[in-house]
């Protein structure tokens, strides 16, 4: 087994991005000193997400934890469609982002049975939209093709 | 309806939706008023109130939705990159439209837009606290001049016309380098502290008078007001132009390149429905000042504003 | 104020006035029991409503949703582990182990027992004495602000279930979350790298969705089993027998008060609020060792103080016309397009409007059992959708609620976001909740931090030298923290000898 397991590197991640972040503040050209830098604060915080990271490091390098094994393809696609459809729906509307969504990710998660599959991932998205954007007036984004869904 | 039905009414809709709008037929579909700001709020009232009057001028529907962010800036650049339909319209303020282009890195400027029509428009004041032994201006001028630093002067923000109006009385009076600015997060904080006395002195419109016990000390406009005949302009107590006038003002806005016969329509439906009883009446209740301009007044009146405000948000230091 | 109920129930009973009550409160627990939209936007969709509506009951209405929205935020958090509003994050912590181990229905009973008893006694305090307490919190200046939001950073320690550093970690990535954007001093825009969008920061509530909903969502995903079971087992609210209250109604009341102290300060709100009761309760309670596991006093302690601050926000809101928070802010600007202006006069312009809107407040919070028993039941079903369905419903309900937050389709990817960052941190223990209580907090710690300086010119120690609440708070603070340590080294001392 190798040294590194998955909770060492998110460890040693977080306490590498603090860093990070922490020598962005230093160097720039603000205005004010004291209260009046907007670097104070930030400052403050990120250098206590050091400290803290680091003890977390050391923690985990002091005791080996192997954690559960995820379920990387399954995890893997339902984190991109719910990110593809996050990004879509502002753009093709939320209808059209929202159906094949929900048929890729029902699939994913092991329902199967075409009918069942088909009805929530067309009747959910047509009932949000005919709730918000046509009972209720207040707009869901709607797709370039027509502005009713 | 089989499929190839289904295709071709799409087929028609998207050519409707993409052919360019004919003012005659104007509007064909529901016309959408963005507000900058979180439903609730007194932008977002207002402009909620007006929708349906210019629903009726314009013989359509419209409806209001609201995109809030870095002070309005979030919906004026996602509006500044749609297609110039005129289906989609801004209500900017202000601020949104000629102060934070100039002061913050945002996708729109001066020339984004095709100004439809002004709707209110209301000079700003600045307040002291009653009770605190400060009545006039120049009584305020003294007392900061006596003791540099003690006094503060609270703002909704950095940046935001509290802030503003501030920056102008006291950089007109020569006495801003004596005087501490403390921000606060939107004015119910603000007011708050001015109640209690954390801060002294306030800038905002004169609607502020009912929220509390303030003295109004000097008036941003060309003349005094109607209600508080007592209280001197700006000019008349020494701030020179263009540190001397400051109104609070929002009218709508279209993106640049909207056919002219499409803006044409909007402003006289926008200026039917100000002058509408129903809207007056709605108006009143809310104490809003009205103040409508048409497309080619208001347009001269933003750019003069646009460059006006330079000075101002130079002397903030922003 | 009590002189005038008679005349004010005339406002209240009428047709309009209670279809408008128990209408607006099973709405308001509806909206906040689905995940992703919060009391703020619950209002905010109602408002459109209100505008055909008469005074007394167009108030009344957006006064029943808030408060059932606030109540309704439990449901799911109890339930499917998600809190509808940062208010409820308090909640998952006992309430959703006790759902696994299959008992939702009756953690749905203590919760929403102590929300009505919450909600009851802060509306009882506002009737009598809102014009001395909101006169009371005007002493609450920058620095006290300051004082308290630090005596609520210490309940990351309380929070932080298995480990206090990962907690800590977690605290502060919340807190630096909270700084990215437009400076709250100078404007100056901060850790943007050039992204216009973020100038506004990091969107709270798409946060929240996102570190508990979303990444819930993948949690799932990422579990073994296929998704075709139901979540829980769920078939309505079980009411807690009265003997089980015994040993709990004290440490209800504690919460009772301090929600209802927390939320007449301006600008602090329920989810402090409900953080401050809990870790107070856990350092308290007789049953201290079992919270974090499914023991309803953390319930009892989060859901009456959220509730109690329903009652609280609207002291400063009423009496001086300063809304505490974003939806009294909503109420005040509703207020206004009926002719009412708000401000320092309110409640003497206009008595019997103030006292129906009071007596409305308790009639509301009545009205919190039936309703919530009503909706948890036509919920039910939808429990025992299977697993994969439940999952698609979350994210659909989640980008609706987080899109309509404020419309801005940046807050969309910000919540994808915070659901992949929430799966990763979860996946090594880390709690979500003191990400939150960072979050929540940090802004505006540091503004009053720095406003603070601001007024003593610099100094720190100005803080406590001339402002005694804020010493007290301080020192308050610091025992909370000093408090664990102190108990781990007698222990391990006892331990040795």
């Amino acid at each position: 087994m190798s040294i590194l397991t998955e909770r060492r590197v998110t460890s040693l991640v977080l306490l590498l991005v603090g860093m990070a972040l922490l020598s962005q503040t230093f160097g720039q050209a603000y205005s004010g000193l004291g209260a009046f830098s907007p670097m104070f604060f930030p400052q403050i915080v990120l250098s206590f997400w050091v400290a803290v990271a680091a003890l977390d490091l050391v923690a985990e390098l002091r005791q080996r934890v192997v954690g559960t094994r995820p379920q990387l393809l399954r995890v893997t696609v339902i984190a991109l469609a719910s990110l593809v459809f996050l990004l879509a729906m502002t753009r093709i509307g939320f209808f059209l982002a929202a159906v094949p969504f929900s048929a890729v990710a029902l699939v994913t998660l092991g329902l199967r049975r075409p009918v069942p599959v088909a009805a929530v991932s067309l009747g959910v998205p047509a009932a949000l939209v005919a709730l918000f954007n046509h009972l209720l007036t207040l707009p869901l984004p709607t797709s370039p093709v027509a502005w009713w869904f | 309806m089989n499929i190839k039905t289904l295709i071709a009414s799409l087929a028609v809709l998207a050519t409707s939706a993409a052919a360019p709008a004919l003012a005659q037929d104007f509007p064909e579909r529901p016309v959408n008023l963005v507000v900058p700001f979180n439903a609730g709020g007194g932008t977002d009232l207002l402009v909620r109130g007006f929708a349906p009057y210019l629903a009726e001028a314009l013989g359509g529907d419209v409806f209001v939705s609201n995109m809030a962010g870095g002070s309005g800036t979030v919906a004026a650049g996602a509006l500044a990159g749609q297609r110039p339909t005129g289906y989609q319209l801004g209500y900017w303020s202000v601020t949104v439209s000629t102060i934070q282009p100039q002061i913050k890195d945002v996708p729109y400027g001066i020339d984004s837009w095709e100004p439809i029509c002004s709707v209110a428009a209301s000079p700003t004041m600045l307040f002291t606290n009653a009770g605190n032994g400060i009545e006039t201006i120049e009584q305020a001028k003294a007392a900061i001049e006596a003791e540099p630093g003690k006094y503060l002067f609270g703002s909704s923000g950095p940046g935001a016309m509290t802030h503003l109006t501030t920056v102008a009385a006291f950089e007109g009076l020569g006495v801003l380098d004596k005087i501490k600015h403390l921000p606060f997060q939107g004015s119910g904080p603000a007011l708050q502290a001015m109640a209690a006395g954390t801060i002294q002195f306030f800038g905002d419109t004169e609607i502020l008078m009912q929220r509390g016990d303030f003295t109004p000390l000097v008036i941003f406009s060309d003349a005094r007001s109607e209600n508080f005949p007592d209280v001197p302009t700006a000019t008349e107590v020494g701030i020179a132009a263009p540190l001397n006038e400051l109104y609070l003002w929002g009218g709508l806005f279209a993106p640049a390149g909207t056919p002219d016969d499409v803006v044409a329509k909007l402003s006289e439906a926008c200026g039917a429905a100000v002058a509408s009883e129903g809207f007056q009446s709605f108006a009143a209740d809310t104490q809003t000042v009205l103040n409508y301009r048409d497309a080619e007044a208001f347009d001269a009146f933003f750019r003069a504003q646009y460059e006006g405000n330079t000075a101002i948000i130079e002397a903030a230091g922003l | 104020m009590i002189e005038l109920l008679p005349q004010a129930a005339g406002l209240i009973f009428t047709l309009e006035g209670l279809l408008v009550l128990v209408l607006g409160t099973m709405l308001g627990i509806i909206l906040g029991a689905l995940p992703g939209i919060g009391s703020t936007v619950a209002v905010a969709m109602i408002l459109p409503f209100t505008l055909g509506m008469s005074q007394a009951p167009a108030i009344l209405l957006l006064l029943a949703v808030y408060a059932g929205s606030v109540y309704g935020g439990s449901i799911s958090a109890i339930l499917i582990n998600t809190p509808g509003t940062p208010q409820s994050a308090a909640t998952c912590l006992d309430g959703y182990p006790m759902a696994q181990r299959g008992e939702a229905g009756l953690a749905l009973g203590w919760s929403t027992i102590a929300s009505t008893i919450g909600g009851l006694t802060s509306a009882v305090v506002l009737l009598l004495a809102a014009p001395q307490l909101a006169a009371l919190a005007l002493n609450f200046g920058p620095i006290e602000t300051f004082a308290l939001i630090l005596l609520g950073l210490t309940c990351i320690v309380s929070v932080s279930e298995g480990s206090l550093i990962k907690g800590l970690v977690a605290g502060s990535i919340g807190l630096f979350l909270g700084c990215v954007g437009g400076d709250p001093i100078t404007g100056e825009a901060r850790f943007t790298f050039g992204q216009f969008q973020l100038i506004s920061g990091f969107n709270l509530l798409a946060v929240v969705i996102g570190v508990f909903a979303l990444s819930e969502v993948l949690i799932r995903a990422a579990a073994k089993e296929e998704g075709t079971q139901s979540l829980v087992s769920f078939s309505g609210i079980v009411l807690p027998p009265l003997s089980a209250w015994r040993g709990r109604i004290k440490g209800l009341m504690k919460s009772v008060a301090i929600g209802n102290g927390i939320g007449i300060l301006p600008g602090t709100g329920a989810a402090t609020a409900a953080f401050i009761s809990y870790a107070e309760a856990q350092r308290s309670s007789p049953n201290r060792a079992k919270f974090g596991k499914g023991e309803p006093d953390g319930l009892i302690a989060s859901e009456s103080a959220n509730n109690a601050v329903t009652g609280g926000a609207l002291v400063p809101t009423m009496a001086l016309g300063i809304p505490g928070d974003a939806i009294t802010a909503v109420m005040l600007a509703t207020l206004t397009l009926h002719g009412v202006t708000p401000g320092i006069r309110l409640m003497t312009d206009n008595p019997v409007l103030i006292a129906a809107i009071f007596s409305g407040f308790f009639v509301i919070n009545l009205m919190l059992l039936p309703m919530g028993m009503l909706v948890a039941k036509g919920a039910a079903p939808l429990l025992r959708l299977r697993e994969g369905y439940m999952l698609v419903l979350i994210v659909l309900l989640c980008a609706v609620g987080v899109y309509f937050v404020r419309g801005n389709p940046f807050d969309l990817l910000v919540m994808g976001g915070a659901g992949i960052l929430g799966f990763v941190l979860r996946r090594q223990g880390m709690p979500m909740p003191p990400l939150v209580i960072g979050m929540v907090l940090g802004p505006t710690l540091e503004i009053s931090l720095r406003q603070g300086l601001i007024i003593t010119d610099g100094s720190f120690a100005a803080f406590f030298t001339g402002h005694p609440i804020a010493l007290v708070l301080a020192i308050l603070a610091v025992g909370m923290l000093a408090l664990p340590l102190i108990t781990a080294l007698r222990a391990r001392r006892s331990g040795t000898a």
